[in-house]
């Protein structure tokens, strides 16, 4: 993910026309280069804009992923029908071009950005930043903002029954979404959805359908600085979306069935910890690749209490999950901390 | 070097401006109020048909690059190494096919106004891309991929590839991206 | 904005680009390209259609979390305010006592949805998260449980007999507590334990908060005799209770629980969490795993195994956290 976006960085410096093999790293700055760093940025938005790809099929419109099999080894195809971004109200993406939603607010834009690390604990070291319009504080009382209210309940749990208690703070249960942290206005959150359908053997099985609505992603940032000849981030992910919705049509995207839908999709996941838990993405000599989030074995005492206390968290939640009619209540991840995560690809 | 198989067209033209030159009146003159910007269009195209050195290169660089063909040494391809202690790369591979689209433009704006109540207290200049309102892609294709080297020619050379993205026809879109200066300075 | 620039420059700069022009051999241009680490399946089972895309991945990873809770929700027959699952100070993985990680490990996790057709619609029925392959420690206070977990209790005839607590004057239960701390006192029990209603010992998949032996099921001694096997057989576990001993246990006694088989390092396959509209089977290696409709998690015959010590006392919490409060 990380070398995806200096891939990127590349295209934008027009470079990819004569660069065959890239190998790109971010360097550390002087210490007079680090003193200009000012906290001066590019902010942009996207004003009345729409998207749509994919579709119109029929006229020979094609957006498909290929080069995917199943376990028999047979070819399996995602053929995107429609890829759409759009205002609200667009019903599912019949009503994409014409129907605008402003990405980004003037005041509080998309950002690029080059950050002094010594004020966001990444200390010496020039970070480069991509952020999404800021939150503001709802009724959070302290960075980063949230926009889940918790019921929190003081509970003493044994680790053995009959055994040695402990007490602490847990959360309890989600009481309410407080779109207040959002500064995207209602009117700049986005809808967007894909229709894809899903072709085995040349033969098309199925149609599925996903869309979003009302979302915002407020609050969200990458941070890459280079350590060690070798770049590595952090990343908060925020995913707001009104009501997200799911369901699936016959092959011919016909007779669709009910929809599974999430109302108040809350999703805010904070993956590393300044230096002291970096995120890295690695392609290994066998051509496999490792995204890692780093271990934080052998740390202090001091940096644990501050870990558990205000270190990266993941909280989900969804409202209500409703399927044609029936509710089937909330779900609620709080608090989930990743001490370590190796995950590493390999041939099926 | 399997580069030098792909012909890449970068054309960037402004087929806006047809008119013969001839001097304005001060009437004329009078009427033109600083209309800045530029008016782009673009027609992108790799490796379309093999390139030249698949037609007159040695034999070696010559192989079928239909839209139809998978072989590795079709299309341009960009391999980035992810660190020091990594020996492996990330590579979009077989990246080829012609991507075109008419009337981005490019101008100065000041934005006082507007906006939900933003514009007046934003009272700024921003740099206004206008979006096409048609992308065109012709075959456009590109693979996403692991590799142990840089170069599909190198020994031992080994890749995973993990998708293909194949893109034809038109996507549509509209609106404007406004790029300003943020922070304090 | 110029330290901007200069990053871009740098970065730029960093970016060396090799063209140069040489023939090469066919076998150097010669590739071996691997497998894609997708894969999507469909599958069929009766009137219900599946499509899995599994990502080929070994995953090892140390987490906590106050809360996993799904499907909060009313539901007829259940404790108001309940959940499908809930789970407090949830863990995966360890933390040694020499400060080290015991990470929790995956292969090859996937994503499934289930169609049905129904009156000529396309209904997607249901959605789940699960793991190909898993083996550590899966720790937490599970307040209420919907699934499938069966837990396969073992111990020695020994200890069975210091927990089974006869009245005086049922012979029969003294009697079997003679055999089973004298005959039987060094042979393995064993005995399939599931999710279970502590009122009344039938089998209870739905919002459960105990686990034990349902109705009618007996312990067994697998290494024995089948006439040893066809006398424990006529002691059978009512309303849980066998012989005077307790045989439904509560869900939050296990505090950690392994995955997989400690002894040989085999992993759990078939663990996962689902959510379906309707009752549906989920198919693994031929096999399906029936569902109830809302939140459901599935822990697979033989992924768990709990000594009898453990089921009467419960299982101790191990350490998940550096600072932890179960342990400071």
């Amino acid at each position: 993910m990380t070398d995806k976006y200096l891939i990127l960085i590349v295209l934008a410096t027009g470079l990819v026309g004569y660069t065959n093999v890239a190998q790109a790293e971010l360097t550390s700055l002087s210490d007079e280069a680090l003193g200009e760093v000012k906290g001066e940025g590019i902010g942009f938005m996207l004003e009345d804009f729409a998207f749509e790809a994919g579709a119109d099929v029929a006229t020979g419109n094609r957006l498909d992923i290929t080069g995917l099999t199943n376990s028999a080894g047979d070819d399996v195809v995602l053929s995107v029908s429609q890829f759409y971004i759009a205002g609200s109200g667009s019903n599912l993406g019949t009503n994409v071009i014409g129907n605008p939603v402003n990405l980004g607010r003037l005041l509080y834009p998309y950002n690029l950005e080059l950050l002094d690390g010594d004020d966001i604990g990444i200390a010496g070291k020039a970070v480069f930043e991509f952020a999404t319009p800021q939150r503001f504080a709802g009724n959070s009382t302290e960075k980063p903002y949230s926009l889940l209210d918790f019921n929190m309940e003081q509970r003493t749990e044994s680790r053995y029954p009959g055994e040695q208690t402990a007490t602490g703070r847990r959360v309890d249960s989600v009481s309410g979404v407080d779109l207040a942290a959002l500064s995207s206005r209602a009117s700049e959150r986005a809808d967007f959805g894909i229709r894809y359908d899903l072709m085995e053997n040349g033969v098309r099985a199925q149609s599925l359908e996903a869309h979003a609505q009302g979302v915002a992603t407020d609050g969200s940032f990458l941070r890459l600085w280079g350590d060690n000849n070798e770049m590595v981030g952090n990343l908060e992910f925020n995913f707001y979306a009104q009501d997200l919705l799911f369901f699936a049509c016959d092959a011919n995207g016909n007779n669709c069935g009910d929809s599974v839908q999430f109302h108040n999709f809350v999703l805010e996941s904070q993956l590393g910890y300044g230096e002291e838990q970096p995120v890295t993405f690695e392609v290994e000599s066998d051509g496999n690749f490792t995204i890692e989030v780093g271990s934080i074995e052998g740390k202090t005492n001091a940096f644990y209490q501050d870990f558990y206390a205000n270190g990266p968290r993941t909280d989900i939640y969804i409202e209500n999950v409703s399927v044609g009619g029936s509710d089937f209540g909330s779900a609620t991840v709080s608090n989930l901390q990743i001490q370590y995560l190796r995950a590493t690809s390999r041939d099926l | 070097m399997k580069a030098i198989n792909r012909s890449l067209l970068l054309l960037l033209a402004s087929p806006v401006t047809g008119f013969a030159l001839e001097p304005m009146s001060n009437d004329d003159l009078d009427t033109v109020t600083g209309q800045g910007g530029v008016y782009l269009s673009g027609d992108l195209t790799i490796n379309e048909n093999g390139g030249p050195l698949n037609s007159d290169g040695p034999a070696a660089w010559q192989s079928n690059c239909t839209a139809a063909s998978t072989d590795s040494k079709c299309g341009a391809r960009i391999a980035v190494n992810t660190g020091s202690s990594s020996t492996g790369w990330f590579v979009l591979d077989n990246i080829r096919g012609r991507f075109s689209f008419e009337g981005l433009t490019l101008k100065t704006r000041t934005i006082n106004s507007g906006f939900v109540g933003d514009g007046a207290q934003f009272n700024s200049e921003v740099l206004e891309v206008g979006l096409p309102n048609t992308l065109d892609y012709e075959n456009v294709s590109l693979t996403v991929a692991n590799s142990n080297s840089p170069r599909p020619t190198d020994v031992g050379f080994q890749q995973t590839d993990i998708f293909t993205l194949n893109i034809n026809g038109q996507a549509n879109l509209q609106g404007n991206l406004l790029v300003y200066p943020t922070g304090t300075p | 904005m110029k330290a901007f620039v200069a990053l871009l420059l740098m970065t730029v700069c960093s970016v060396y680009s090799h063209a140069a022009l040489q023939a090469l051999s066919d076998d150097e241009l010669s590739n071996q390209t691997g497998q894609a680490f997708l894969q999507i399946d469909r599958d069929y089972a009766g009137s219900v259609s599946f499509t899995k895309f599994t990502f080929g991945m070994d995953v090892d990873l140390s987490i906590n979390a106050d809360l996993v809770e799904l499907g909060r929700y009313e539901r007829a027959g259940e404790a108001a305010g309940s959940s499908d699952i809930r789970i407090n100070d949830f863990a995966l993985g360890s933390v040694n006592n020499d400060g080290t990680l015991n990470p929790f490990s995956i292969h090859d996790p996937f994503f499934e949805l289930a169609f049905e057709t129904v009156n000529g619609k396309e209904q997607l029925v249901g959605v789940r998260l699960g793991f190909t392959e898993a083996f550590g420690k899966l720790s937490g206070n599970i307040e209420s449980l919907t699934g499938n977990i069966e837990v396969a209790l073992y111990g020695q005839g020994s200890y069975l007999a210091t927990q089974m607590d006869c009245a005086w004057y049922d012979l029969i239960c003294a009697g079997a507590k003679g055999l089973v701390s004298g005959a039987w006192g060094n042979d393995e029990f064993s005995a399939q334990a599931v999710l279970v209603n502590p009122n009344n010992g039938q089998a209870d998949p739905i919002r459960a908060t105990h686990i034990g032996m349902t109705n009618g099921s007996t312990l067994s001694i697998p290494s024995s005799s089948s006439f040893t096997n066809f006398l424990l057989g006529i002691f059978q576990s009512d309303n849980c209770d066998l012989l005077s001993t307790q045989t439904c246990f509560p869900l939050s006694n296990y505090r950690t629980l392994d995955i997989g088989n400690v002894d040989t390092g085999e992993y759990a396959s078939g663990m996962f969490i689902s959510f379906q509209s309707k009752s549906i089977s989920w198919i693994d290696n031929g096999q399906g795993t029936p569902t109830t409709s809302g939140a459901f998690m599935n822990i697979p015959n033989g992924g768990i195994r709990t000594s009898f010590p453990e089921a009467f006392n419960g299982t101790e919490r191990i350490r998940t956290k550096f600072l932890d409060p179960y342990y400071d």
